[in-house]
């Protein structure tokens, strides 16, 4: 994915407030980016620009050749749905489905038939461990246990992007270890590009390529050889 | 909830509504079948003792219209041909035409008053009455005939006998009334003419001297009222029965009703008819004005002021 | 996203808060059962009522009596009648013949002395002295007994002859007051014998009138609520015309009326209410005068249906309030489920599933709510009408009948669902616009 010059703001109550100011970025076909900065530097804004919860209002950005900048509505929607899989800090589950059903839910969007579907979801709960708790609802699990289901919906429509929002950022130390080495095993298993926000140094460090946002720009730096799960930083 | 589900919910909700209103005041009970066929056609030839003159109901109390109602099935039908002061004679150019053209199965002949006060001979009445049953069972009616009752006990006679004279009801008094002996003589002769003929017709006589008789030795009701020129209520009711226990058994009714008059089956003079009337029989008054000349006046008076309407 | 997945997700979300969902129901049950109970209430007493005018008669029953139409009594229900005129057979035909009419049922009648043993009547056309006795002088009315429903009769004790019968009638209350019984006591004759006498003219051989009656017994089985028109007695054709042809046998000159109409009247049923008008001219031109309830039916129907109208509207508007509570409940729903919906769009749904999912939500309260209702409203109706109807028939009148009203409930269920989706629209239009944002916004 590129993106070149991206620029965002939001309307506030005493006017516009910009959040990116020109941000531009190139990560290789099956690579791992960690995007790090400070709070409030616009990581959260510029992962929803990649994924698609929010439209590019200026700059451009292709993903896997596709200028998702002109995608509105339900193109927007469908590109959501087959190109990225989002996890989310705070999990996002829907409480009133089980572990097995959450998962099923982007198949579900896309229109795949049931036993497909499930058996799908299935699947993809054994590659998290999470079999034994498919039937449990969200309010039962552990924030692990969430987390590797959100993990494993957002594998199910098999994407080709990514896209972590500090999937760690509610887990305590060894849990946070567990989910990223389970991200990091599953994106190398089924080659999708991984993008991962975080403000954890040690978690960006394992990534092949950091991309630093500062002030509404990044500045991208590769890390230091070739990264703590041992890749290296390919070219855009 | 499926709509099969729903639908049966308000299955059951309705069957109990439906359950809990029923109470309706109709009943269902099964209809009897309708009746069809023959009927019993019952007609009854008689004088003035046969339309209820004396009683305290003619239309309901005369002694054919009793043994209608509790001798004869339910389907009879049942004129009454008699005519008040009627002979054998009379009989057989009044009454006996409107038996014939009923297609009577029933016929009933009680006629021996008329002919004994007017003097017609036993072998005159033999005759006459053999000519009357003859016709009567030509179309092959079942003709139960009555004799005489005890003189004493004969409608007519002791009303004449006690100077009554000629109250207005059929009654033709003899301007000199034969002795009882002799009078007793003639109706004996009529007692055996009557058997004969019945005899000889294959007519069911019906021995209303004996009933009679009888119950006057057991101290039973009057039989004749007051002015002894007609049958009272229990007299009615005892001849109504006396014919009732010759019919045949196939015809009769298998049971008289339990209306109030009817009296003991086997002594029907011991017991009273309960006062339906407070009408108290006098014996220079009729205890009754009616009878068929009262029936036919009101009928004239009444039945043309109407006309049905539908509403 | 399928019909079905959207059903079951619709349905988990609505599970979700079962009180807020229980009490969303209960509201457009409590509307959807005042509208069905109102209306079929409604239906009740407008069939009570037509059924009174037509006296238990189809509605587009026509009376045809054997006289001639006055012609200054067009189109009035029940006009004056000009002068006697027989209906015979060859009029029946005719009438027959005419277009809009059904089935022509004849009505024939006898007059007739009633003799009840123990009873006592008073008053006039009582033979007896000072017009005290047993015997009455009244009308046998001879009808079809086969299609006795197809009559404006209906019973109030007992049951109807039994077709053909000649021993089974019913009699009507008139007839019972005259022998001083009334009120619930009616119903205690079932099963007594009345002597029934057809008068026939005779002259005897001096030239004396004489009338002699034909007797025969009956049954009494029933007990009718209306008059048999002027008559007491209601028998079979049977019964009656046999008295009517013993009656017609008679002397003329010592009874000139005996040679009457050979039917006293008809009962003409037309093709519906519309074609009443139209047969009643024919009918009318064939030269016999009619009557029938058409102009008061007429307009107890425009009543009727003016209050079927105020009834609806108030329903309608008790639906809408609860659909407003629809609405209230979704948007709460929507400001609540904000982050969700927001994860449901960045899990790839289009704005259109989200806008399905809440409609279905909003659809399926309001189809239950329904259901419910209807179910409780079709049972207070037939609460309410059992009562009435105990009521009714204790004091000796027709009850009331509830028929199940099917087009009623199915439109109940269908109006409160269509409702309950409208009302849905506005959150479910407001969920739909939520950003995809909302599901990472803190």
């Amino acid at each position: 994915m590129v993106g070149t010059a991206l620029a965002h703001r939001y309307e506030g109550p005493s006017g516009a407030v910009p959040v990116l100011v020109g941000a531009t970025f190139a990560v290789p076909r099956d690579g791992y980016a960690a995007l790090v900065g400070p709070s409030g530097a616009g990581k959260t804004t510029l992962l929803s620009l990649i994924g698609g919860l929010e439209r590019v209002q200026t700059g451009t950005l292709e993903v896997g050749g596709r200028d998702v900048a002109s995608l509105v509505g339900d193109e927007l929607a469908a590109y959501r749905r087959t190109t990225v899989g989002f996890i989310f800090q705070n999990f996002g589950l829907l409480e009133a489905l089980t572990a097995s059903e959450n998962v099923e839910l982007a198949a579900v969007l896309a229109g795949e038939r049931s036993a497909v579907r499930r058996r799908r979801a299935a699947e993809l709960l054994d590659a998290v461990g999470m079999t034994p708790r498919a039937a449990h609802r969200p309010g039962a699990l552990s924030g692990g246990e969430r987390q590797r289901v959100a993990i494993a919906r957002a594998l199910v429509n098999s994407p080709r992007l990514i896209l972590a929002d500090e999937p760690t950022g509610n887990l305590d130390a060894d849990t946070s270890e567990e989910v990223m080495q389970l991200l990091e095993s599953l994106r190398r298993d089924r080659g999708c590009t991984l993008m991962v926000v975080t403000h954890d140094r040690a978690l960006a460090a394992r990534a092949a390529q950091r991309l630093v946002l500062d002030r509404g720009r990044i500045t991208s730096a590769p890390t230091p050889g070739t990264g703590a799960t041992g890749e290296r930083a390919a070219g855009p | 909830m499926t709509a099969r589900r729903a639908r049966s919910v308000v299955a059951s909700v309705v069957l109990v509504l439906v359950l809990a209103a029923c109470g309706s005041t109709a009943t269902t009970t099964s209809t009897r079948p309708a009746v069809t066929g023959p009927r019993t056609t019952y007609v009854a030839v008689g004088g003035s003792d046969s339309v209820g003159n004396g009683t305290d109901d003619p239309l309901l109390d005369a002694w054919p219209q009793q043994f209608f109602r509790h001798s004869l099935p339910l389907e009879a039908v049942f004129v009454n041909a008699a005519v008040p002061g009627s002979t054998v004679a009379d009989a057989i150019t009044d009454q006996a035409p409107l038996a014939s053209s009923s297609r009577a199965t029933v016929v009933t002949v009680w006629l021996v008053s008329a002919d004994l006060l007017d003097g017609t001979p036993a072998s005159t009445y033999a005759t006459q009455l053999l000519q009357l049953l003859r016709s009567l069972r030509a179309q092959g009616a079942t003709v139960l005939v009555g004799n005489a009752p005890p003189l004493d006990q004969l409608p007519g006679y002791p009303a004449c006998r006690d100077g009554a004279g000629r109250p207005g009801r059929g009654l033709r008094c003899p301007v000199a009334l034969p002795d009882p002996a002799t009078l007793a003589a003639t109706t004996s002769a009529y007692d055996q003419a009557i058997a004969a003929d019945a005899a000889q017709t294959g007519s069911i006589l019906v021995d209303l001297q004996g009933a009679v008789a009888t119950s006057v030795a057991h101290g039973g009701a009057p039989f004749l009222d007051p002015s002894g020129a007609d049958l009272s209520t229990a007299g009615s009711t005892l001849v109504a029965q006396a014919f009732g226990d010759a019919v045949p058994a196939g015809t009769r009714h298998t049971a008289w009703s339990t209306t109030t008059d009817r009296s003991a089956t086997s002594s029907v003079l011991t017991r009273r008819k309960p006062a339906a009337s407070a009408r108290a029989p006098t014996a220079s008054a009729p205890t009754s004005t009616h009878g068929n000349q009262r029936l036919t006046a009101w009928w004239v008076s009444h039945r043309r002021s109407s006309r049905w309407t539908p509403d | 996203m399928s019909w079905a997945d959207a059903f079951r997700l619709a349905a988990r979300s609505v599970l979700r808060r079962p009180g807020r969902a229980a009490l969303t129901v209960v509201a457009v049950a409590l509307a959807a059962a005042l509208f069905t109970a109102m209306l079929t209430m409604a239906a009740t007493a407008q069939g009570r009522v037509l059924n009174q005018l037509a006296k238990g008669g189809p509605l587009a029953g026509i009376q045809v009596a054997a006289a001639a139409p006055d012609p200054s009594q067009a189109g009035v229900d029940n006009p004056t009648r000009g002068a006697a005129k027989p209906i015979d057979q060859a009029a029946v035909d005719r009438i027959a013949r005419i277009p809009g009419v059904d089935v022509v049922l004849p009505i024939v009648t006898a007059e007739s002395l009633v003799a009840w043993p123990g009873h006592t009547a008073t008053g006039g056309n009582v033979v007896g002295p000072n017009n005290s006795g047993s015997v009455v002088f009244d009308q046998l009315v001879g009808v079809n007994l086969s299609r006795l429903s197809d009559f404006p009769v209906t019973l109030s004790a007992g049951r109807f002859p039994s077709p053909g019968s000649v021993t089974q009638v019913d009699v009507t209350p008139v007839l019972l007051a005259r022998y001083g019984i009334t009120g619930t006591r009616t119903r205690s004759v079932v099963g007594s014998q009345i002597i029934l006498g057809a008068p026939r003219g005779f002259r005897s051989a001096d030239g004396t009138p004489v009338f002699r009656s034909r007797w025969t017994k009956a049954t009494i089985v029933g007990v009718v609520t209306q008059q048999a028109g002027s008559g007491g007695v209601l028998a079979s054709l049977s019964l009656v015309r046999a008295d009517q042809r013993w009656t017609a046998a008679g002397d003329l000159s010592v009874d000139p009326d005996a040679a009457g109409s050979p039917y006293a009247g008809l009962f003409v049923i037309a093709r519906g209410l519309d074609a009443v008008p139209s047969v009643r001219a024919a009918i009318e031109a064939v030269g016999y005068s009619t009557s029938a309830p058409e102009n008061l039916i007429a307009t107890v129907e425009r009543y009727v249906h003016v209050v079927e109208i105020v009834l609806t509207g108030i329903g309608v508007i008790a639906l809408a309030i609860a659909s407003l509570g629809i609405t209230n409940a979704l948007l709460a729903a929507v400001r609540e489920r904000r982050r969700e919906i927001g994860i449901l769009k960045a899990v790839g749904a289009r704005d259109r599933d989200v806008l399905r999912s809440f409609l279905i939500e909003a659809g399926v309260m309001g189809a239950l709510g329904g259901v419910i209702g209807t179910v409780l409203g079709l049972a207070l109706a037939r609460l309410v009408a059992a009562i009435v109807d105990g009521y009714l028939t204790s004091q000796g009148l027709a009850g009331v009948h509830v028929s199940t009203p099917y087009q009623l409930a199915v439109a109940t269920v269908v109006g409160a669902t269509v409702l309950a989706v409208a009302a849905g629209a506005l959150p479910a239009r407001r969920a739909a616009r939520l950003p995809a944002r909302e599901a990472v916004e803190l």
